[in-house]
């Protein structure tokens, strides 16, 4: 036996034993993961709910939804400050949008896939934006329909158009700090209390609850007479001065009773002439430009006066709207 | 934001200058094309046997022999040109009469020559051996002689054989020879290129490929530095490895980028000789960033005369490379230049390069050499960066493309100039070295895409500005390092001592700007550290022979690192601004003011020392029958970069330890008859080595890479455990290595260890395979009375699945490189393929957040995967032709 060979044996155990050594398995820890997702309304948005002195019937609410991400970090002080964008590590995201019918609870589902880790989240945020963040958006964040009922029986109908341009922030007024105020933080609604965890194989659900935007409310919008402004009002129309609308824009609503019943036009319907002559909208509905729709408006802007009908209405739901009371989250494995 | 310190540029060149000069000298002093003269080749060699009758002393001693080696390769004449003792004489010079040659040429023809042997002789153990250019265990000695044509007066010509023709003249061989070290131990490695030289290498850094478990991989463009995968450590940018080039530092200290970067691009591969690679920290020789080892590049011209190589092939790629070595000086002496451009082989991999080597090396005093070295590189670089897989997968980005184009405009320089001495006198053995480095790089990286410019209450409202990073870094450093080495007897048995330094200090500049897509504007400043940097280490080794098969050898090392760091953007946010003087700062990065107004300047500075003492040792078992065991134990340090120091780190680095348990043999394996041109027979060795060895390596704090600051930062520590080995089969038409390593890289358990307690280091590949093979023989066919050697070399590369962040594995990447190539008189050709099987591989792989906003109206901001792209086949076609040096 040869040198060599007498070396070449010696080596064998030592080339098991590596062997051995390279199948331990082992990870890095945790896992990339994609999911589906999807965002309904809640069960009764549809049916009338109280809201201070009034009994809300929505007839229509849309919420257009940019975007998904869930933090693995809880929501930091930084968030008070200029931050859109948290710095900490996130967990899932869902980077792109989907339109909500918040009356069904049918899943809707939104238009990319979710990716992530396996990972807890602990914050979550909702992007309120169609397009990018910190550019003028046009796209309708909330789009409302309904009748509000008083305690006296009267009937008022009601739209809101809700975007977020210069109508919700003017940005930082102190000239120390420009940027303490940029247009994203109005557009993100970061939401704590969250203990989310992400595993394959799941499906995310987001539900929004309209009806909050209106229930929470320390002050309940008024809907009384003269309270609201019409929606032929300038406020109605162009308080965001990038999203001009007309006063067709609010009669969003389904028709209802259906054509073949009706003797008028429901909410976005032609006004009926034959039978209630032109200008004549059944219920609470008014006749405008031709369509039948919403007599007042929610206004869209957060800086109107305080003598502008719904200057405080505008406010109120807005800020019900960005806040984390109306949204909900769950993983699991169904939608 | 504070200006720039001047750049000293003068430095740089100097360096050139005298890289240029010492590249021109030779070939302006040389007025006629030197005589074409080849030097005779050790075939076959004997050692010497150390006489009984000197045991009784059981001294070192050297004895220099000057061979007379007739045309047909004996040798018939020995002189002793220095003698030990009339014993040591007569066992040298019996052993040298049994030598064979390939006997030298002048023009193609034999011709009697003369060469100087100096023999070493140690008592018992072990055996004899040479005090020249290779080990003695190599069949080449010397493998890189010099051929010094011998005048009119020359020493009489020995008697030729009555077969041969006669002579006119006996050339001389001298021979000139570094201080080699001993070898510490299965972990040590001597990688000498000679014939795999042919499988196609791309730099300097691919020589490394032929020590066991490197992984070599560029994702940052043709200038960036080789990340090193070794041992289990992923040296993102070279920094887990001690690299130099004859001694000089190549680390960079003070890198923001990558603490001891190491771009290696500057060492014309042509110009290696050899590699010794130190796999970990063992040898107290072994300074700053030897944690998964060392790699000291040893620079020698094989092919002597005039070089003059012109390459082109794909992506529009030409290489031209002129290299000197006169005929008549030894190896040590030669002088190299290059120009390089390339298309790259997709968007942004454009690059452009040149270099300049000179080194001179002349005999000092009777035993003493000196070596003058200067270097010149520039290059300049684009970068694709990375790609993710999901725009990949998209059709939006190609698999060769770039996410971000504005990655260009990188840079590299390095001037450099040393002088090392090495004497010989009586017992004792020493080495002078000065240097001098000049360095800089600048380099634009997008990892993120946009996603980290953050919004802060002191910035005008804007959008994400991209996350390009414009890194640039100075460095001036100065240096030295010595030994002494004494060898002597005690205790009955032959011992050795060493005592040595090192020392370097540097001033540093780094700084990192974020730019603006679009315009290129530098919109924040990351880092803006000047930094004054010293390292002294001072050591002791020793080789202590227990018994005749035991040794020990190692000793103690100590570091003292210091640092002076001024950080000029030491404040970057304030959470409470003072209206006042924060409405003065819109938009600046480096802030002067602290909470609620107070005012500062917007700069710190901060001063740390610490010493490291590092005990390092190996035990020698053997030889026995040619296998010989050793087990190594080390501690090793890294130094972190002055961030770390700005920070208030009051340790300045990182401790390592590390095993080593291993087995080799080195011996024949036979002998392949073969027939001289001068018709005589003779046996040819076959030589193999076989390693095999088991290691542990803990490091304090590991190095990650942070895609978010686009460089490796301080994590916490980790252990590797592996197995390596090596294979290399060398005979008279065949070349032919192998090794392997296997390792396990797991984060600690315990300690500050969270979040990775107990995980698996990522980017870590568990296995790396490397195969080299060349063959080489003349061919039966010449060409106008003049033969033709033919080449074939062939390599190829296999690494395993890398573990990836959050639970992900990487694909296996498998390349293979071969080229074939024709010498004739003055004339090689060569062809040569990467990649030659066009694989379509991912150089690296990364899960993290990014966001480049392809095609997504919101950002991306949970993590997915990322790639970089291997280079394609790559075919390339070489021509030279070497005048002046024979064929």
């Amino acid at each position: 036996m040869s040198a060599a060979m007498r070396s070449r044996r010696s080596l064998a155990p030592i080339v098991g034993v590596a062997a051995a050594l390279a199948s331990c398995n082992g990870t890095t820890g945790d896992t990339l993961l994609a999911f589906s997702a999807y965002a309904s309304g809640v069960a009764g948005a549809a049916e009338p709910f109280r809201a201070g002195n009034f009994t809300i019937q929505l007839t229509t609410a849309r919420m257009h939804v940019g975007a998904l991400y869930f933090d693995e970090a809880p929501p930091g002080t930084g968030f008070d400050g200029p931050v859109c964008i948290a710095s900490g590590v996130y967990a899932a995201q869902v980077p792109g949008p989907v339109d909500v019918d918040l009356l069904s609870t049918a899943p809707q589902e939104f238009s990319v896939y979710g990716a992530g880790t396996a990972d807890t989240a602990l914050s979550w945020q909702v992007w309120l934006t169609d397009g990018d963040v910190n550019e003028v958006n046009v796209t309708p964040v909330v789009e409302l329909e309904g009748t509000a009922t008083g305690p006296d029986g009267a009937v008022a109908s009601f739209g809101a158009i809700v975007t977020i341009n210069d109508n919700r922030s003017h940005g930082s007024s102190d000239p120390a700090q420009p940027g303490n105020d940029p247009i994203c933080k109005s557009r993100i609604v970061q939401i704590g209390g969250l203990d989310l965890t992400f595993s394959p194989g799941g499906t995310l659900k987001m539900t929004v609850d309209p009806r909050i935007w209106f229930t929470q409310q320390v002050d309940p919008i008024d809907f009384s007479a003269g309270q609201l402004p019409p929606v032929t009002d300038p406020n109605c129309l162009s308080a965001d001065t990038a999203v001009p609308v007309s006063p067709q824009d609010y009669a969003l609503a389904p028709e209802t009773p259906p054509p073949s019943t009706q003797t008028c036009g429901g909410s976005g319907q032609p006004c009926c002439s034959d039978d209630a002559g032109l200008g004549t909208c059944l219920g609470a509905l008014t006749c405008n430009d031709s369509i039948c729709g919403p007599t007042f408006c929610i206004p869209n802007s957060s800086f109107l006066s305080g003598s502008d009908p719904g200057a405080t209405a505008g406010v109120d739901l807005f800020s019900e709207i960005i806040s984390s009371a109306p949204f909900s989250v769950r993983y699991g494995a169904q939608p | 934001m504070p200006p720039e310190s001047a750049r000293p540029i003068g430095l740089f060149a100097v360096g050139l200058a005298l890289a240029l000069a010492l590249a021109s000298t030779p070939v302006l002093a040389q007025p006629a094309p030197p005589p074409d003269v080849e030097p005779p080749v050790v075939v076959e060699h004997v050692d010497a046997v150390y006489p009984p009758s000197a045991l009784k002393d059981r001294e070192h001693a050297d004895v220099v022999l000057a061979l007379t080696v007739d045309v047909d390769g004996h040798v018939s004449k020995v002189d002793v040109l220095e003698s030990a003792a009339p014993d040591l004489d007569e066992a040298a010079i019996v052993a040298a009469r049994q030598w064979t040659f390939v006997p030298a040429k002048r023009r193609g023809k034999p011709v009697a020559s003369r060469i100087r042997v100096p023999f070493h002789f140690a008592p018992p153990a072990p055996p004899p051996e040479l005090v020249t250019p290779a080990p003695a265990a190599e069949t080449t000695l010397p493998s890189q002689p010099a051929v010094q044509q011998e005048p009119a007066s020359a020493p009489a010509p020995a008697p030729a054989p009555a077969s041969a023709p006669a002579p006119a003249a006996v050339e001389e061989v001298d021979v000139f020879g570094r201080v080699v070290r001993r070898k510490l131990g299965v972990a040590d490695y001597d990688v000498t290129l000679g014939e795999l030289k042919a499988v196609p290498r791309a730099n300097a850094s691919d020589a490394l490929k032929l020590a066991p478990g490197f992984l070599l991989t560029n994702e940052g463009g043709s200038g960036h530095a080789e990340q090193v995968f070794l041992r289990g450590f992923d040296a993102h940018e070279g920094q887990d490895l001690e690299f130099s080039v004859d001694g000089v530092p190549i680390n960079d200290p003070g890198n923001y980028h990558g603490n001891g970067y190491a771009d290696t691009h500057f060492i014309i591969p042509e110009l290696i000789h050899s590699v010794r690679v130190l796999e970990g920290p063992y040898a107290p020789q072994q300074g700053n960033f030897a944690v998964a080892g060392s790699a000291d590049y040893q620079l020698g011209l094989d092919r002597r005369g005039l070089t003059a190589e012109y390459t082109a092939g794909s992506f529009g790629t030409q290489r031209l490379l002129v290299l000197y070595g006169p005929a008549d000086a030894p190896a040590g002496t030669f002088a190299g230049a290059e120009f390089y451009t390339t298309d790259g082989f997709g968007v942004n991999r454009q690059a452009k390069r040149g270099t300049a080597i000179g080194q001179w090396e002349t005999a000092l005093g009777h035993a003493g050499v000196l070596r003058v070295n200067a270097t010149a590189y520039a290059t300049e670089f684009n970068n694709a960066g990375v790609v993710r897989e999901d725009d990949y997968a998209a059709g939006i980005v190609g698999f060769y493309g770039t996410e971000d184009p504005a990655q260009t405009g990188n840079t590299s320089t390095r001037a450099s100039l040393s002088a090392t001495y090495e004497g010989h006198f009586k017992d004792t053995v020493v080495s002078q070295q000065l240097f001098v480095i000049d360095r800089s790089m600048r380099l634009r990286e997008n990892w993120t895409g946009f996603l980290l410019d953050v919004q802060e209450p002191t910035q005008e409202p804007h959008d994400q500005r991209g996350d390009l990073i414009d890194f640039h870094y100075d460095d001036v450093g100065v240096g030295a390092r010595g030994f002494a080495r004494w060898h002597g007897e005690a205790l009955g048995l032959n011992q050795e001592f060493e005592g040595g330094y090192f020392a370097r200090l540097d001033t540093t500049h780094s700084t990192q700007y974020r730019v603006a897509a679009g315009s290129n504007d530098p919109y924040a400043t990351d880092a803006d550290y000047q930094s004054t940097l010293g390292d002294i280490g001072v050591y002791v080794d020793g080789n202590v022979h227990v018994l005749p098969w035991l040794g020990l050898r190692g000793g103690v090392r100590a570091d003292t690192f210091l640092f002076d760091v001024l950080n000029n953007c030491a404040i970057q946010s304030v959470d409470n601004p003072s209206e006042s003087m924060a409405a003065a700062q819109i938009n600046q990065s480096c802030l002067s003011q602290l909470e609620n107004g107070n005012y500062v300047e917007p700069i710190l500075r901060t001063s740390t020392g610490s010493a490291a003492i590092m005990p390092r040792g190996t035990v020698v078992v053997g030889p026995f029958d040619h296998i010989e065991f050793s087990a190594s134990a080390g501690d090793g340090v890294r130094s972190v970069d002055p961030s770390y120091v700005s920070q208030g780190i009051g340790t300045p680095f990182v401790r390592v330890e590390s095993e080593d348990l291993g087995v080799s043999y080195n011996g024949g394996v036979g002998a392949i008859r073969r027939t001289l041109p001068s018709g005589a027979t003779v046996a040819m060795p076959v030589d193999l080595s076989l390693k095999s060895e088991f290691f542990r390596t803990h490091v304090g704090q590991d190095l990650i890479f942070d895609p978010t600051e686009g460089r490796n930062t301080l994590s916490s520590g980790s252990s590797r455990t592996g197995w390596s080995g090596a294979a290399r089969l060398l005979g008279p038409f065949f070349d032919v290595a192998a090794n392997a390593t296997l390792v396990r890289a797991l984060f600690d358990t315990t300690g500050d260890c969270s979040p990775y307690c107990g995980l698996l280091v990522p980017y870590v590949p568990d296995l790396v395979l490397r195969a080299d093979g060349a063959l080489f023989q003349e061919l039966p066919w010449p060409i106008a009375a003049h033969p033709v050697r033919a080449t074939v070399g062939y390599g190829v590369s296999y690494v395993g699945r890398r573990p990836l962040p959050y639970g992900q594995v990487s694909d296996i990447i498998f390349v293979s490189d071969a080229s074939v190539s024709l010498a004739w008189t003055i004339w090689n050709l060569r062809l040569s393929g990467q990649n030659l099987f066009d694989s379509k591989y991912r150089l690296g792989e990364y899960n993290y957040a990014s966001n480049f906003q392809k095609y997504l109206p919101e950002p991306t901001l949970a993590p997915e995967r990322s790639f970089t792209a291997g280079a394609p086949r790559t075919i390339l076609f070489t021509v030279s032709a070497t005048l002046g040096g024979g064929s």
